[in-house]
């Protein structure tokens, strides 16, 4: 065998590696288990209503609890695709009544976001960007919002 | 039979025509007698000779490389020399100089006809000699005798099929090749990678360091025009290291605070930024 077709079957080789390793990396979870956050969030006409989040994960679904005043929402994204902490996501059928109908939200802004949420096969890219190592922090593209969660949930009593 | 001499400085093979040119193999029970102006080689061989008939463009090749024997001559000037008419990609050149090297027992040790990596390719005059006829008769003779030979196309060349089959075999490994690199190429998300519609700065200033996310540059710089009063508070109240995530959601600021593995936020509307509380900042920082 000359030394091009060796340098040929090595790069084929090498290739073939490269193919394996970006499978496990397209299948590889971003999330793996349970992470919180807790908060407020101020509307513009100066109310502030608590919130909390709660997202678990498993395989390739991601599911998205979000507490706001008194109302509450499942969300659910199923993975399409992942590649170096940077992940596809498609929104599923949501679970529980409308958190829109608890709150009266006069702030287009944060109805549109529960909106798209909550439609069916909605598109979530998330950019995952370091800050601690305890935070799982991500950056939704079609959100402009930032989710950073943490494996520590914060005490059930939520004050302003 | 013939006499050998040394091609005389500036000699081209052009120019005698007439001559033969002797290429010693590297077994030296074995030699091709190279006749330019019969594009073809014959090869002496366990006292046989066959008659191989190299073709316009692989005789031309072999010409100039011969003409240029230590020197490297350009892929430019072989593609102008053996298809002067023709525009031929890389393949036909890299195959000609394949078959060639088989003719002359030269595909393994690669030291007769030399590559130069991006640069073209060399001839080794070590192997070169110049047989010129001392008289038309004996080029006659030998000529002759090579007629009687039995003419042995490229086809029947005993090395010919492992060159077709190298050829080949290279041909399928470099479809592979350039299959799985496009499948790979395809494969990547490169919308993802290139992280379209996001930033960050970071920022540290004494136990606060804050990270600045936004669809661009210019967002980033509006975001930390508009939360520096705010993050100025935060240091106020800092206590010990902390780490704040600033973001704009449309309307909204979003302020992040991280603390170990527990994560504090306010998400408030950009008009009512400035009223944010020292108790709502340092319950996002506790």
């Amino acid at each position: 065998m000359s030394r091009v077709n060796i340098g040929l079957a090595l790069s084929a080789l090498l290739l073939l590696v490269l193919h394996f390793a970006l499978s496990l990396e397209a299948n590889k979870n971003i999330l793996e288990g349970a992470f919180f956050s807790s908060g407020s969030t101020i509307m513009s006409d100066g109310r502030a209503y608590p919130v909390f989040i709660r997202l678990q994960s498993h395989d390739n679904q991601v599911h998205y609890f979000e507490q706001i005043n008194e109302g509450s929402q499942k969300f659910s994204f199923l993975m399409v695709s992942s590649f170096l902490g940077i992940a596809n996501f498609l929104t599923n059928s949501i679970v529980g009544k409308d958190v829109l109908q608890d709150i009266p939200l006069r702030d287009r802004d944060i109805a549109f976001n529960y909106s798209y949420l909550s439609s069916f096969e909605s598109s979530l890219t998330f950019y995952k960007f370091n800050v601690t190592p305890e935070a799982s922090c991500f950056y939704i593209k079609e959100l402009g919002r930032v989710w950073c969660l943490g494996a520590e949930s914060s005490p059930d009593e939520m004050s302003l | 039979m013939q006499t050998v001499t040394e091609l005389k400085p500036g000699e081209s093979v052009a120019q005698v025509e007439a001559k033969s040119i002797v290429i010693r193999d590297i077994d030296i029970r074995r030699k091709s007698v190279f006749w330019p102006a019969q594009n073809m080689v014959v090869i002496h061989e366990h006292e046989t000779q066959r008659k191989i008939d190299l073709g316009y463009s692989s005789s031309r090749i072999l010409e100039i490389l011969i003409d240029r024997a230590d020197s490297i001559v350009s892929r430019d000037d072989i593609f102008a020399f053996a298809w002067p008419d023709r525009i031929v990609g890389q393949n036909s050149l890299s195959q000609a100089i394949s078959t060639i090297r088989v003719i002359l027992a030269d595909e393994e040790h690669r030291a007769v006809i030399q590559t130069i990596p991006r640069r073209g390719y060399q001839f080794n005059s070590r192997f070169l000699a110049c047989s010129a006829p001392t008289s038309s008769q004996v080029a006659d003779s030998e000529l002759a005798s090579v007629q009687q030979v039995a003419v042995a196309t490229l086809e029947s060349h005993p090395n010919l099929p492992r060159a077709i089959v190298h050829g080949l075999r290279t041909k399928a490994l470099f479809v592979v090749v350039a299959f799985l690199v496009l499948a790979l190429v395809g494969r990547i998300e490169w919308g993802l990678w290139v992280q379209p519609n996001f930033v960050k700065e970071k920022e540290v200033e004494g136990l606060l360091t804050s990270l600045y996310t936004g669809v661009d540059a210019a967002a980033i710089k509006n975001l930390r025009a508009s939360t520096g009063s705010v993050r100025q508070r935060m240091l106020d109240l800092l206590v010990a290291p902390g780490t704040v995530v600033f973001n704009t959601m449309h309307s909204f600021y979003e302020i992040v605070c991280i603390n170990g593995s527990r994560i504090e936020f306010v998400t408030v509307h950009k008009s009512k930024l400035q009223t944010l509380t020292d108790e709502q900042l340092g319950r996002c920082l506790k």
